[in-house]
């Protein structure tokens, strides 16, 4: 099971396997940004968040669905990852687009089970799980922080999106999202 | 979630003159080009726009609020009940409409596991919707088609314009769910994907009763057979180009369900995005823009050569192709 997020603040890690809780947490969250042009010409990410990468078309309470996806992963033994095929090495603007290439290469990588058994360590904000080594992705693609030229700066914006997950999960059911 | 109530029929669902019911493609080109509705492109593709609504009109959705349902639905912002006096006040007019207009009947099935199966009416007054119908859902056989009663209606007249002030919705649009008598009735827009995404509303609130989760992802199978693929992501974000792996087979690109057997396609086509699409990247999107059958929803196009322009965003950045594929065998 792969949760795809394109984060154009370029924080979230390329892969990373979820425990879990953080399945139920980044499902009912449904992240990515947009890069969106405001009045001024300026263009700057917006997060986009939609319960179950499917608001608008969910009609059960949303743990209905969290809980289904929970019992299965655990039935089946199954693997979750979540991909940023947004921005590294900083936020739109700054960074670079995530390579398709690479993508293609976790994405082969996850399917193939070759990740299974790789050992990982934990990013510092999210305590997301990143593989320590990915075929035929480099190495320093696979870190965020150190990817950044101001690891300060990625801190102070990881810390930034880590709130908005914790301020968007606090309002599912009173908001809406049009997203899907 | 309930069993359908014994409320009474307001006077019969509408099943649409057998003559236009179930019509072919080259039929539906014919129909939609007399009706002035779509034109032919330089490809063999039908290309017909939208108007105001190139995309989906999520704030004027509305559930009927009635006793089956009720207790179980998510009640918030973005699931708003209307009441069932208001909901049969539209759908008279909706069904006036019908009466007294040329409309198009496709009978089809949601879910390609037989099990979990649903049979679809979707009723339209548009020669085009009909055909989007058509190569979006899973098309039965002769004999299936024979014996046809639908367990869910959908019926899309976008003549039918509402008036907030009487009818309780927030603009002229609307797309009204009574998940009691199992009809969506859709008004005031063209957008077709709101007859696709009302159809994987209905099976958000049918399926998990059946053991059955219904998820908004692309999903492939490797080689073996066995190993299932999900990508759940929002727009943007991949789902539609990862999923499509030559080494792995496509289950489908947007809309599955997770049951005790195994992975299933609700769908039995695609409805891609097609701006900026290029060949060499989107081999498989763009030769179905190439195909007789294939819709082209708000792609621009010169009007004397008739070469479509997928670069253009001229009426909007959401262009689609909407055609049938791929093959619906369920993964198990």
């Amino acid at each position: 099971v792969i949760f795809l997020s394109a984060d154009a603040y370029g924080v979230l890690p390329p892969v990373a396997r979820l425990d879990e809780g953080q399945i139920r947490h980044y499902f009912l969250s449904g992240y990515t940004a947009k890069v969106a042009g405001t009045e001024r010409g300026v263009t700057e990410p917006e997060p986009i968040f939609s319960t179950c990468f499917a608001s608008p078309f969910l009609v059960l309470p949303p743990d209905t669905y969290a809980d289904m996806l929970i019992d299965r992963v655990n039935r089946h033994h199954a693997e979750v990852w979540m991909l940023n095929t947004g921005w590294v090495g900083g936020p739109y603007g700054v960074g670079e687009r995530m390579s398709i290439a690479h993508t293609r290469a976790i994405v082969r990588a996850v399917v193939q089970g070759r990740l299974h058994d790789i050992a990982t360590h934990p990013d510092p904000v999210f305590g997301l799980q990143i593989p320590n080594h990915v075929p035929d992705v480099p190495p320093e693609v696979l870190d965020p922080r150190g990817s950044w030229s101001d690891p300060d700066r990625y801190d102070r914006q990881a810390i930034k999106l880590r709130k908005m997950f914790e301020e968007n999960i606090h309002t599912i059911g009173k908001g809406g999202s049009t997203a899907g | 979630v309930k069993a359908a109530p014994s409320r009474p029929e307001l006077s019969g669902t509408p099943a649409g003159p057998a003559d236009r019911r179930n019509l072919s493609p080259a039929s539906l080109y014919e129909h939609a080009i007399r009706r002035d509705e779509a034109v032919i492109v330089s490809t063999g593709a039908l290309t017909a726009e939208t108007g105001k609504h190139t995309g989906r009109s999520p704030k004027d959705k509305f559930f009927v609020k009635e006793p089956s349902s009720q207790d179980a639905i998510w009640w918030h912002p973005g699931n708003r009940p209307i009441s069932i006096a208001k909901f049969d006040a539209l759908y008279q007019r909706v069904q006036e409409f019908c009466d007294t207009h040329e409309v198009f009947t496709q009978d089809v099935f949601a879910c390609a596991d037989a099990r979990h199966r649903l049979r679809v009416r979707v009723i339209t007054e548009l020669a085009w919707h009909s055909l989007f119908a058509r190569n979006l859902f899973i098309r039965p056989t002769a004999d299936e088609l024979a014996s046809f009663t639908p367990d869910f209606t959908v019926i899309s007249a976008p003549s039918v314009k509402a008036d907030p002030a009487k009818d309780g919705t927030r603009s002229e649009t609307f797309i009204l769910v009574d998940l009691g008598r199992r009809i969506v009735i859709i008004g005031g827009t063209e957008y077709a994907g709101e007859i696709k995404k009302s159809i994987f509303t209905a099976l958000n609130y049918l399926l998990p009763a059946q053991g059955v989760f219904p998820m908004h992802c692309s999903a492939n199978l490797g080689s073996g057979g066995s190993d299932v693929a999900l990508f759940f992501g929002l727009s943007g974000t991949g789902k539609t180009t990862l999923s499509a792996d030559p080494s792995r087979r496509l289950i489908g690109d947007d809309e599955h369900g997770w049951s005790e057997t195994g992975v299933f396609n609700f769908e039995g086509g695609c409805y891609a995005k097609t701006i900026r699409i290029r060949k060499e990247s989107e081999p498989e999107i763009y030769a179905a823009t190439e195909s007789f059958g294939t819709i082209l929803e708000n792609v621009a196009y010169d009007p004397r050569t008739r070469v479509p322009d997928y670069d253009s965003e001229e009426k909007t950045e959401n262009t689609r192709a909407a055609y049938p594929g791929p093959a619906s065998t369920p993964a198990t």
